[in-house]
């Protein structure tokens, strides 16, 4: 498979600049005694999420989960022979290049075919699997029973984007009508399963997989005919990647690769696709489905939820903090009688602020997720956090909304509670901390409640950095299962609830902030009790009695 | 003239005030002294609120001096203390929307006078009773009618204890019913002694109430001099134009 995303390209582009050319330089990763390998987990059978160790299942980083499948199997395999732990990272596909490339974790063993766009970025081992081009239909179509590449002419076909089975294999089957290619190998099986395509073009294990879990499906093998996809062997070979230049870590796994045949790796990959989660088949009916994934991965589920929600109200107060920053520098104001300097540090900043609001407001917080995780890593050496560079991320992109808003609701506030607060001796900041920001702030509380809903719901992007938050939950689970529906039905409930609490708790805060809508009178006065104003015995009428 | 000899709190010379090339204020001087009522009237657009606003610096002056006690308050570094001893009462009231009635007469004294909160609770009562409205202080300014909320801007300023207290048009935003109210506090206040500059077009306050009457038009001082002489013998033109108005309602 060759999958090239636009992020991985924006990241080339990224290291072809001078300064990107200075790789960190790790220390020996054989010194530290812990292989850290990346992958998807939710590759199946290669490697996928499941809720608990059975079968051999590695426990995920900065996770609840477990990882298992063949490149799990292979992982441990390797650790095992140069003796070291095994850390097991998860990571989006389009991450992957980017990880290994800025040295954030060793090698990535995630089903990778060895191309030779890749070997420009990373260095690859020999191959670990032989990944044969097969097709996939329903039972019910008229390809159901065809016995090479020439009896599927006019088939409606698709695959995943970026991959040679979409770019190189869909082009040879003669009069087809090639859909535009799914995201991910899941949404491909769903497109066969749902009518939209009759076939699909994929490798051999995710068929088999497939097959697992749609009863429906056909396998069309034509690798012992003549009458079948012609790809190049870069095409199928499977292989582990390292750093550029990492030949002590290459040629340890190619030594423990040396001592297996392609039987082993077939036989292996046999035995991960009965460990599979749905290997017994996933349960008849929609319902039944999703009572199947409440019931299997409820608590991968529930955990999902909780970070979203833990990094939503995080960021949003922080993004709040920098948003107030932000908006009372903005609306500083300059007098002619201030000072040069004031004026001049006052520009500087405020240009700097606008820029900082301007790049990301513009720009998407997916972008920003992958330049500061790898970017940091790759440039300046500085491997994040995972959790510090999700916190960063989103309160940095909340802050750059936040300072707009907090900028309208300061400007929103009448120059007379300005002018009231001046008049009997305060000062800006005092005039700013006690009058102006406790009314711009409730004036704003349905932005920053917008903001709180658009978090919960934005931080899904956070699995491109590894973040177990919900939506990469979902894609977990529809790897390990290719329950896309039922999955997506579950996620769209949690968020749902997730944002109607949040609205409900919001509007219950507006409420407070508001106060009484009535007042009590606290005691008669014995003061002037303002009689009307009388001019010489006359009620008065604004006039001269001249 | 020396300041001191002559009791006078403010002393404004030659005061100008533009904006961009537009000149609102031609060389304005008067004097105020301690225990005078000052009623500054005259036409809409003639620069009356302007220099009210210039005496407590919410404007920054063009040109000329403002003497507080015989000190340029141009040069003065510390405007908000220089504010605290100057009040202010707006024709919007300005009320503090966010704060109840006793809070707003409590936020001053607290921040800038650094009154404890068991005094400044106390003047903040004792002013509001004078105003008549000791019994709303837990009420939001939105809960107050336009003439309530003006005796509480009153005790606001007051509250303060300044030596000077600027009136800007303090009835031109009420209802007519809710004048009088106002006018009334104010009348007490002058009766006791409270050192005041109003600008009003309530002109049978300043011909009764007021010891000092300064006609304003086209930016600057046309006329001034006691109320009986300028009421009922104007020596300009414009003024005894403009009063003439008033005379035929």
């Amino acid at each position: 498979m060759k999958k090239i995303a636009s992020l991985v390209l924006a990241l080339l582009l990224f290291a072809a600049l001078p300064g990107g050319l200075a790789v960190s330089a790790e220390g020996s990763v054989l010194d530290d005694n812990t292989l850290t390998v990346a992958m998807e987990c939710a590759y199946a059978p290669y490697n996928w999420t499941q809720p608990d160790s059975s079968n051999g299942a590695v426990p995920i980083k900065d996770s609840a989960d477990y990882a298992n499948g063949y490149d799990v199997m292979m992982a441990k395999k390797i650790a095992e022979a140069l003796g070291m732990e095994l850390e097991i990272v998860r990571l989006d596909w389009d991450s992957l290049v980017p990880a290994v490339q800025s040295g954030t974790v060793d090698c990535v063993i995630a089903g990778q075919s060895i191309t030779s766009e890749r070997l420009e970025s990373v260095d690859f081992t020999a191959p670990y699997f032989y990944a044969s081009i097969v097709g996939l239909t329903r039972v019910d179509s008229p390809y159901a029973q065809a016995q090479g590449l020439s009896e599927l002419a006019g088939a409606t076909a698709t695959s995943q984007l970026g991959t040679i089975w979409y770019d190189g294999c869909l082009p040879q089957i003669p009069d087809a009508t090639i859909l535009t290619p799914q995201e991910s190998a899941p949404a491909m099986l769903m497109a066969l399963e749902t009518g939209r395509a009759n076939l699909v073009v994929t490798d051999i294990p995710t068929a088999k997989a497939a097959l697992n879990a749609y009863s429906d499906f056909v396998l069309l093998d034509f690798n012992d005919s003549e009458d079948n996809f012609v790809v190049s062997s870069e095409d199928v070979n499977i292989g582990i990647s390292v750093q550029k230049g990492n030949t002590e870590l290459k040629d340890a796994i190619n030594g423990v690769l040396n001592t297996m045949t392609e039987d082993d790796y077939n036989a292996m990959m046999d035995e991960a696709i009965a460990i599979q989660p749905l290997s017994d088949g996933l349960p008849e009916g929609f319902f039944a489905q999703i009572g199947y994934l409440l019931q299997n991965y409820g608590t991968s589920y529930l955990k999902g939820a909780g970070i979203t929600v833990v990094i939503a109200v995080i960021c949003t107060a922080i993004g709040c903090v920098i948003g107030l920053g932000c908006g009372i520098v903005q609306t500083i104001p300059v007098e002619k009688r201030d000072g040069m300097g004031k004026k001049i540090l006052l520009g500087a900043a405020r240009a700097v602020l606008r820029v900082y609001v301007e790049v990301f407001r513009g720009t998407p917080m997916i972008l920003q997720a992958v330049l500061i995780f790898y970017g940091a890593a790759f440039l300046f050496g500085w491997n994040l956090d995972m959790w510090t560079a999700a916190l960063v991320i989103v309160s940095v992109n909340t802050g750059a909304y936040m300072a707009e808003s907090v900028r309208g609701g300061i400007l929103s506030i009448p120059v007379g509670q300005t002018e009231g607060a001046k008049a009997i001796g305060l000062t800006h900041v005092q005039t700013m901390t006690s009058i102006i920001l406790p009314q711009a702030l409730r004036n704003i509380m349905p932005q920053i409640g917008n903001n709180l809903i658009i978090n919960i719901k934005d931080t899904s992007v956070l699995f491109i950095i590894g973040v177990a938050e919900l939506f990469s939950i979902h894609k977990g689970v529809v790897g390990a299962t290719y329950a896309y529906f039922p999955s997506a039905v579950i996620e769209m409930a949690i968020y749902l609830g997730m944002t109607l609490v949040c609205s409900a708790i919001l509007r219950w805060v507006e409420k407070r902030m508001d106060g009484e809508s009535s007042y009590a009178l606290v005691k008669q006065t014995g003061g002037l009790n303002a009689p009307p104003y009388v001019e010489h015995g006359k009620p008065r009428t604004g006039n001269l009695d001249l | 003239m020396n300041t001191t000899e002559t009791g006078a709190i403010v002393e404004v010379r030659h005061l100008n005030k533009s904006f961009g090339p537009r000149e609102i204020l031609r060389d304005i001087n008067f004097t105020v002294r301690k225990g005078d009522v000052t009623t500054i009237i005259g036409p809409s657009g003639s620069g009356k609120s302007t220099l009210l606003r210039c005496l407590n610096l919410l404007e920054t002056p063009s040109g000329g001096e403002i003497l507080f006690h015989g000190q340029n308050i141009g040069e003065s570094a510390n405007i908000p203390a220089y504010r605290t001893k100057v009040g202010m009462v707006f024709q919007s009231f300005n009320l503090f929307s966010n704060l109840t009635v006793l809070e707003n007469c409590m936020l001053g004294q607290r921040k800038a006078l650094k009154r404890s909160k068991a005094e400044a609770e106390q003047k903040a009562l004792f002013y509001l009773e004078k105003v008549g409205m000791a019994e709303y202080v837990n009420a939001k300014p939105s809960q107050l009618s336009g003439g309530q909320q003006q005796r509480v801007a009153i005790a606001r300023a007051l509250a303060m204890e300044p030596e000077l207290l600027l009136f800007d048009e303090p009835t031109s935003a009420l209802d007519p019913e809710m004048v009088g109210e106002v006018l009334n506090v104010m009348q007490k206040l002058a009766a006791e002694g409270m050192t005041m500059i109003v600008v009003t077009h309530e002109m049978a306050f300043a011909r009764d109430v007021s010891n000092h009457v300064v006609f304003m038009a086209d930016g600057v001082i046309c006329e001034e001099g006691e109320p009986a002489q300028l009421f009922e013998q104007p020596k300009s033109e414009r003024t005894a134009e403009f009063l003439a108005r008033f005379r035929q309602g």
